[in-house]
C-alpha cells in the first residue's frame, strides 16, 4: 500500500464505505483490483503530444441530459458550452469556474504556451458518483477508450472530481 | 494508451491500481484548487502530465505536493462533515 507522508485520507475508505452502506447501497463495497493496469509511456513528447481529457465531474453539453448514475459517459467538444450535473460535490461553486474539475481551458493554456502540443477537440466525462461499478466499467470506460483512441490521443488525463 | 490521473485519495487508488496515479490533498469538487485560481490548476495539471514522462512501475501513486491551505474543507470532507 503507499504510503504518502501527509496523506491525510487514509481511513476515509471504511468512513465512505459506511456512509454509502447507510445511505444509499447496502451491500456497497468497493471494487478491488488484483493487478495495475499496464503502464505506457507515451511516445511524443509532450511540447507535441495530443492530450485527451477523461473526468468524472458529470460535464455534459447544455440542453442534453446528464448521464447521472448510469455509468455512460458525455462526449463533450472543447469548444462547446456545457454545464455540470453530480451530486457528491458542490456544484454550485464548481460553476463559478469549471476549470476546477474540467480543465479545458487550462489545457489550451498550455497549448498555448507550449506545454503540451494540442488538447483532444473531445473531453469525456462521466458522472463519478456511481456505485455500481459495473456500470462504468461496461459503458463509460470503453466509451472514454474509444473516444481517446478515435482522436489518436499521446496522453490520457484523468481527473477526479 | 498512455494514461496519467490525479488522485484526492491514494487509499482507493490503491484498491483500483490505475497504470499511474498523482496525489494531491484537495478537496472532492475543487481538486485542481479553488474558484479563480488559474496559476493552480496550471500547476497540478502541469505536474501531473509530467509524471507520465518520469520513470515509473505500473500501479505507482506519486504526491505532487500540492495540499489545500485555504481552510479545513478537505478535513470536514473526510469527516463527512461537509460537501
Amino acid at each position: 500500500m503507499t504510503e504518502i507522508p501527509g496523506d491525510d485520507s487514509r481511513g476515509f475508505a471504511a468512513v465512505e464505505r459506511a456512509h454509502l452502506r447507510e445511505r444509499y447501497l447496502p451491500g456497497f463495497e468497493w471494487t478491488v483490483e488484483d493487478s495495475p493496469s499496464a503502464l505506457h509511456q507515451p511516445r511524443t513528447a509532450l511540447a507535441q503530444a495530443r492530450i485527451g481529457l477523461v473526468d468524472t465531474c458529470g460535464a455534459h453539453l447544455v440542453g442534453h441530459p446528464p448521464v447521472g448514475a448510469s455509468g455512460r459517459a458525455a462526449l463533450v467538444p472543447v469548444d462547446a458550452p456545457f454545464t455540470l450535473t453530480h451530486s457528491g460535490y458542490d456544484v454550485p461553486r464548481a460553476l463559478r469556474d469549471p476549470e476546477v474539475v474540467h480543465p479545458v481551458g487550462t489545457l489550451r493554456e498550455l497549448q498555448a504556451e507550449g506545454v503540451i502540443g494540442e488538447v483532444a477537440a473531445t473531453a469525456v466525462s462521466v458522472m463519478g458518483g456511481v456505485l455500481i461499478a459495473s456500470r462504468l466499467l461496461e459503458r463509460g470506460v470503453p466509451s472514454a477508450v474509444e473516444s481517446m483512441l478515435q482522436q489518436q490521443v499521446d496522453l490520457a488525463l484523468l481527473v477526479p472530481a | 494508451m498512455p494514461t496519467v490521473s490525479i488522485t484526492l485519495l491514494p487509499e482507493i487508488t490503491d484498491m483500483v491500481k490505475p497504470s499511474l496515479s498523482c496525489f494531491v490533498a484537495m478537496p472532492f469538487g475543487l481538486p485542481l484548487g479553488d474558484v479563480g485560481d488559474a496559476a493552480m490548476h496550471q500547476a497540478i495539471v502541469r505536474a501531473a502530465l509530467q509524471e507520465a514522462y518520469a520513470p515509473h512501475r505500473a500501479g505507482d501513486v506519486v504526491d505532487l505536493g500540492f495540499r489545500w491551505t485555504r481552510d479545513d474543507l478537505r478535513a470536514r470532507q473526510l469527516r463527512k462533515e461537509a460537501l
